[in-house]
C-alpha cells in the first residue's frame, strides 16, 4: 500500500519557481495495476521519482505499508528504496558491464543475510520467472531490448517489493514484446504487488485496473 | 558488504586496459629516446670532454722553447701539466705483449706528470726520481692492427697487466731516419717500469692510452732522433702542449693565456651545436608527448567516470545510500589507478628489457656508447597519472552523489 498525502514540487529554473504538482492526493493499493497518464512535461516521472523516494518534494507525506517515510533520513530511505520498492525505466538502467543475473542480483547485494551463491540461485529463478531461463550469463548487450526490460524487471523483484514503479517501460519496445511486458506486469498485480505504471501508451490503459490522469498539477481517476 | 564484488564488474571495461597499454607504449619509446640521450650525454660529458685529448691545448711560440717558458705556464691556474710539442704522444710497442709477427702490441703514450695523472687504482703513480716510469690502463687492450680493429675486440682479447705491474717492460721503436736513401732500420729498446694501473673512463675510450714520465718520454725521443739531430733542433719550435686539469677550467685557461699573449688550439675538438641542437629537439618532443599524454589521460579519465557515473545512479536507485555509493566510487578509483600505473610500467619495462636482449645480441652496436638507462620519464609519467587521478577523483566524487 502506497499513500501520497499533500504533495507538492516545485523546480526552480533560472530563480524560478515552476510548480508542478499541487496538493496530489491518492491511495495506491495491493494487488492492482495502476496506469498514470498524462501529456509530456506534466509531471510524470517527477511523480513517479518522489513516490520512490528518489527526489525530494516540498511538503506532504509519503506512507508506504502504513509507515510515514516523508521523515526518514536519506540512508533510511535509502533501504526502504531497497527492500519496499522495485523500479523499471523506459531505458531498462542495467549495467552493460555485469552479466544478465549480476544485474538481478545489485539489490540483493545490501542484504547482508545473504551469501553470493543464494543471491545467484535467486537471480537464476527470477530471471526464468520472466522466461529468461539460459540467458543468465549474457551481457546486455548480447540482449534484445525487450529481454534486458524482462531482466530489469527480474531486478525489481530482487529483495520481493510490494511496490513496483515502472516509468514508461513499454516506450521502447514494439508490441509484441510490450504486450508480453505488460503480461508479466499484470501477473505480479495479480500476486498482490502495488504496481504503477507511467506511460502514455494506449495499450496500458486496457490493463490497468485503475487509470490515473495528471494534469493541471493533480491527479485525478479516469472514469471510462 | 564485500566492496570488492561490486566494484569488480568495473574492472571489465577492456578499454581501459587498452589505453593503458598505448601510454605504456608511448612511455617505454619516450623513455628509450632519454636513455639513448642521456648516454650520450654522459658520454660526452664524462669521457669524451674529460679525456686528455679534449684538455689539451697546442700552445705556438715564434721562439725556440724553453724550460723556462715550460715552467711559467706549468704555473698557471688550473694547468697540471705542461710538455714540449715533440713529447707530448707517441705510439710505442710493447715488446713484452707481442705474441705474433703481424700483430704487435702497441699503446699511446702521453708524457704526464703526478698531477696529470688519472686516477690509479692499483699500484702507485710515478715515483720521485730519476728513473723510467710508466701507467696503464686497468682495461688495456694493446693487440691492433690498425684503429678499426679496436672495435671488433671482446673482453677475452684485453691484457691483464696486474702481472706486469712493478716489473719492467720494453719499449720498441725505429729510430728517425734523417737519410733516406738508408733502408737499414734503427731499432731502439728501452726499458721502462710498470708503477700502477689507472681507472679507466666510465665507456673506456681510454684503453690504449698510456702514461711515461718527463724523463722517460725525454730520453726516449732523443734515441729516436739519434740520427736526425737537425730535426730534433727543428722540432723545438713547435711549441707547448698544456693539460687542463678538468674540462670545466678550458675556459678560465683559455682566458688566461689571451691575457697572456699567447696564441693557442685545441688538440681535439668536436662540434657540439648539432649534437645540443638534436638533443634540445628531443628535449621538447618529450616534454610535448608527456603534456599529450597528460591531456589524453585527463580525457580518457573523464570519459570513464561518465561511463561508470550510470552505475552510480543506478545503486542509487536499487536502494544503495551515499555513503555506500561513495565507498564503491573510491575503491573503484584506487583499484583502476594501480592496474592504470602497473600496466604502464610492466610495458615500458617489457620495452627496456627487450632493449638489454637485443643489446647482448648485438653489443657491438652499443660497444662505445654504453647505455645509461635512464627511468627518468617513467617516474614522470606516474606523477602525472597519479595527479590526474587524484584530480578526477576528487573532482568527480561530488558528483557521484548529486541529485
Ligand atoms: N531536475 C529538473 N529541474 C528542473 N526542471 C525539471 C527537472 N526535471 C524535470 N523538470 C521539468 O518538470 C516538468 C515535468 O517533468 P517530467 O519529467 O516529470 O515530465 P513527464 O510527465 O515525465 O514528461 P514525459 O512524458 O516527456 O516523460 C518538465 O517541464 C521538466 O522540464
Ligand atoms: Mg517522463
Amino acid at each position: 500500500m502506497l499513500k501520497i498525502i499533500n504533495i507538492c514540487k516545485t523546480y526552480t529554473i533560472n530563480k524560478n519557481n515552476i510548480l508542478i504538482l499541487q496538493n496530489i492526493n491518492y491511495e495506491f493499493q495491493n494487488s492492482k495495476l495502476y496506469c498514470i497518464i498524462g501529456k509530456s512535461g506534466d509531471g510524470k516521472t517527477t511523480l513517479i521519482e518522489i513516490m520512490g523516494l528518489l527526489l525530494n518534494y516540498d511538503n506532504g507525506q509519503i506512507i508506504i505499508n502504513d509507515k510515514d517515510v516523508s521523515k526518514l533520513n536519506e540512508n533510511n530511505k535509502a533501504m526502504i528504496r531497497n527492500k519496499e520498492i522495485g523500479f523499471i525505466f523506459q531505458s531498462y538502467y542495467l549495467n552493460p558491464l555485469m552479466k544478465a543475473y549480476e544485474n538481478v542480483m545489485l539489490p540483493m547485494y545490501l542484504d547482508n543475510s545473504l551469501n553470493n551463491e543464494t543471491r545467484k540461485h535467486k537471480a537464476y529463478d527470477l530471471l526464468s520467472q520472466v522466461d529468461l531461463k539460459g540467458r543468465e550469463n549474457h551481457f546486455p548487450k548480447e540482449l534484445s531490448g525487450g529481454e534486458q526490460q524482462r531482466v530489469a524487471i527480474a531486478r525489481a523483484l530482487a529483495n520481493n517489493p510490494d511496490i513496483i514503479l515502472a516509468d514508461e517501460p513499454t516506450g521502447a519496445l514494439d508490441s509484441e514484446n510490450a504486450l508480453n511486458i505488460l503480461d508479466i506486469l499484470k501477473n505480479l498485480a495479480k500476486k498482490g504487488k502495488c504496481v504503477i505504471i507511467v506511460s502514455h501508451d494506449d495499450r496500458v490503459k486496457k490493463y490497468a485496473d485503475v487509470v490515473l490522469k495528471l494534469e493541471d498539477k493533480s491527479l485525478k481517476e479516469v472514469t471510462e | 558488504m564485500n566492496y570488492f564484488s561490486l566494484v569488480k564488474f568495473q574492472l571489465r571495461k577492456k578499454s581501459n586496459y587498452i589505453v593503458a597499454v598505448i601510454i605504456g607504449l608511448i612511455i617505454g619509446i619516450a623513455t628509450l629516446v632519454y636513455t639513448y640521450e642521456t648516454s650520450w650525454k654522459n658520454y660526452l660529458n664524462k669521457d669524451v670532454y674529460e679525456d686528455i685529448t679534449f684538455r689539451n691545448l697546442h700552445i705556438q711560440t715564434d721562439n725556440e722553447t724553453s724550460e723556462e717558458e715550460l715552467q711559467k705556464l706549468q704555473a698557471l691556474d688550473y694547468v697540471s701539466n705542461v710538455t714540449y710539442m715533440y713529447e707530448y704522444l707517441k705510439t710505442y710497442e710493447i715488446e713484452d705483449l707481442t705474441t705474433n709477427a703481424e700483430t704487435f702490441a702497441r699503446a699511446d703514450f702521453y708524457t704526464a706528470n703526478n698531477e696529470s695523472l688519472p686516477q690509479i687504482v692499483k699500484g702507485t703513480d710515478f715515483p720521485d726520481d730519476d728513473g723510467y716510469y710508466m701507467v696503464c690502463p686497468e682495461n688495456f687492450y694493446s693487440v691492433l692492427y690498425n684503429y678499426e680493429d679496436l672495435r671488433t675486440k671482446t673482453t677475452s682479447d684485453k691484457d691483464d697487466l696486474s702481472y706486469y705491474l712493478n716489473k719492467e717492460l720494453t719499449l720498441k721503436y725505429n729510430g728517425v731516419l734523417y737519410n733516406a736513401t738508408k733502408s737499414e732500420k734503427y731499432i731502439f729498446r728501452t726499458k721502462v717500469k710498470l708503477v700502477g694501473l689507472y681507472k679507466n673512463s666510465q665507456y673506456s675510450i681510454d684503453e690504449t692510452t698510456c702514461y711515461l714520465n718527463h724523463n722517460a718520454m725525454h730520453d726516449i725521443v732523443l734515441n729516436e732522433y739519434t740520427d736526425a739531430l737537425n730535426d730534433y733542433e727543428n722540432q723545438k719550435n713547435n711549441g707547448y702542449i698544456l693539460t687542463v686539469d678538468s674540462a670545466n677550467h678550458m675556459d678560465e685557461v683559455k682566458e688566461n693565456l689571451d691575457k697572456l699573449g699567447y696564441y693557442y688550439q685545441d688538440v681535439s675538438y668536436i662540434e657540439t651545436d648539432y649534437l645540443n641542437n638534436i638533443f634540445n629537439n628531443i628535449d621538447v618532443a618529450i616534454f610535448i608527448v608527456l603534456i599529450l599524454v597528460f591531456i589524453f589521460v585527463f580525457f580518457i579519465f573523464k570519459k570513464d567516470f561518465k561511463e561508470d557515473k550510470a552505475y552510480y545512479e543506478l545503486l542509487k536507485k536499487v536502494g544503495f545510500n551515499n555513503s555506500e555509493i561513495k565507498k564503491v566510487y573510491f575503491l573503484t578509483s584506487i583499484i583502476k589507478s594501480v592496474i592504470y600505473i602497473c600496466f604502464i610500467t610492466i610495458i615500458t619495462l617489457i620495452i627496456f628489457l627487450l632493449l638489454k636482449v637485443i643489446l647482448n645480441y648485438f653489443p657491438y652496436l652499443f660497444v662505445k656508447y654504453k647505455v645509461i638507462y635512464d627511468y627518468k620519464i617513467i617516474l614522470y609519467t606516474l606523477l602525472i597519472l597519479m595527479f590526474n587521478l587524484i584530480i578526477n577523483v576528487f573532482l568527480n566524487s561530488r558528483k557521484v552523489t548529486l541529485k
